[in-house]
């Protein structure tokens, strides 16, 4: 799936685009607000895609004066539907949280990183995923869990997973320089532990090797 | 769109959610560093609701393509609510407790500050959820 086009695992039409747009808001939208939140489009196609979302149902117009405003029309039976997969990157995250959460041996920090939290991941990205295992760890149970996830996530989304791991130790003693830390302590989606905690760990790892070059 | 909302650019959304990441940050590390937690008190519940107003505004950015400008409180918060149902009752836990915090004479309580972190926490985890640069 693309995380940031998440509606494209059913259609990948400008109806679809169209629909995330008004599936992630309880909110009416004009034709240049979803131009705005789309881009690129015509407002001509887009137009055309509201109001056949209209006829269809699922779509609500109000006109005031010659502006007419659109809505998902909530009452409609596959309005959930089209809500929740508007949002299908938040099912992801939760459902991330949920399972870090549950580990026997969970990680000191998690988050999720890369092109997953931006909007050029597509259908052959990778889903990111960064893990910082407890110095006291077992290695095996470590091993096992992190192996169950990756197999969980490929599975939930189609993509490849891939798990960025190290010990807290080798946290700290990293360079602030080293840029993934550092995209990931910016950018990242923090799914378990505290993101704070990882940017102190930055800055004490840029702290010594400062020390160490002087 | 009304006067006191305006339209964000991709440069907008990303500006304020770099800021509601930074403000949280600093609370943590206020906080973690306060000989006593209810010393920074004050401080830390103002750095939370700096951080949930820049939160709201790049979720409000995200999914409405506007996000609320000034002092008015209500309509930040129904725009919120239009944009994010469930992470309107955190804008409105931190905006109850800004005043306090950050312009009167007295102090917000340990309950308070603990009430800010959590709300700020929520608001930041709804804007990473929502955000796709």
């Amino acid at each position: 799936m693309e995380l940031a086009h998440p509606m494209r695992v059913v259609t990948n039409s400008l109806d679809g685009e169209v629909l995330t747009v008004l599936g992630r808001a309880q909110a009416e939208f004009t034709v240049a607000d979803v131009q705005r939140l789309l881009g690129g489009r015509s407002d001509r196609g887009l137009r055309m895609s509201l109001e056949r979302l209209a006829a269809e149902g699922v779509v609500t117009v109000r006109k005031a004066g010659r502006t007419s405003t659109y809505a998902l029309n909530d009452s409609h039976l596959a309005a959930p539907l089209i809500r929740g997969l508007a949002d299908l990157r938040a099912l992801l995250i939760k459902r991330l949280e949920d399972e870090l959460a549950n580990w026997s041996q969970p990680p000191v920090y998690g988050a999720l990183f890369g092109s997953g939290t931006r909007s050029d991941h597509t259908r052959d990205s990778d889903i990111d995923v960064f893990l910082v295992r407890p110095d006291a760890a077992d290695p095996a149970t470590w091993d096992e869990q992190v192996d169950t996830l990756s197999r969980r996530v490929t599975a939930w989304t189609g993509n490849d997973t891939r798990v960025l791991e190290m010990s807290a130790r080798d946290v700290g003693g990293r360079s602030a320089f080293e840029p993934v830390l550092a995209s990931i302590a910016d950018e990242g989606v923090t799914l378990i532990g505290d993101r704070s905690w990882l940017a102190r760990k930055i800055r004490s790892g840029a702290t010594k090797t400062t020390r160490g070059l002087a | 769109m009304t006067a006191r909302e305006k339209r964000c650019t991709p440069a907008v959304r990303d500006g304020r959610a770099r800021k509601a990441r930074q403000f949280a940050d600093a609370f943590h590390t206020i906080h973690e560093w306060a000989d006593e937690p209810g010393d920074v008190a004050d401080a830390c519940v103002t750095l939370a609701v700096h951080a949930g107003i820049a939160a709201a505004d790049a979720i409000c950015c995200a999914r409405l393509g506007i996000h609320s400008t000034g002092d008015n409180h209500q309509q930040a918060q129904a725009l919120l609510e239009r944009a994010d149902r469930a992470a309107k009752k955190h804008l409105t836990t931190l905006l109850s407790l800004k005043t306090t915090a950050g312009y009167s004479e007295q102090s917000v309580t340990a309950a308070d500050l603990k009430r800010a972190e959590r709300a700020m926490e929520a608001l930041i985890k709804a804007m990473d959820a929502t955000l796709t640069g």
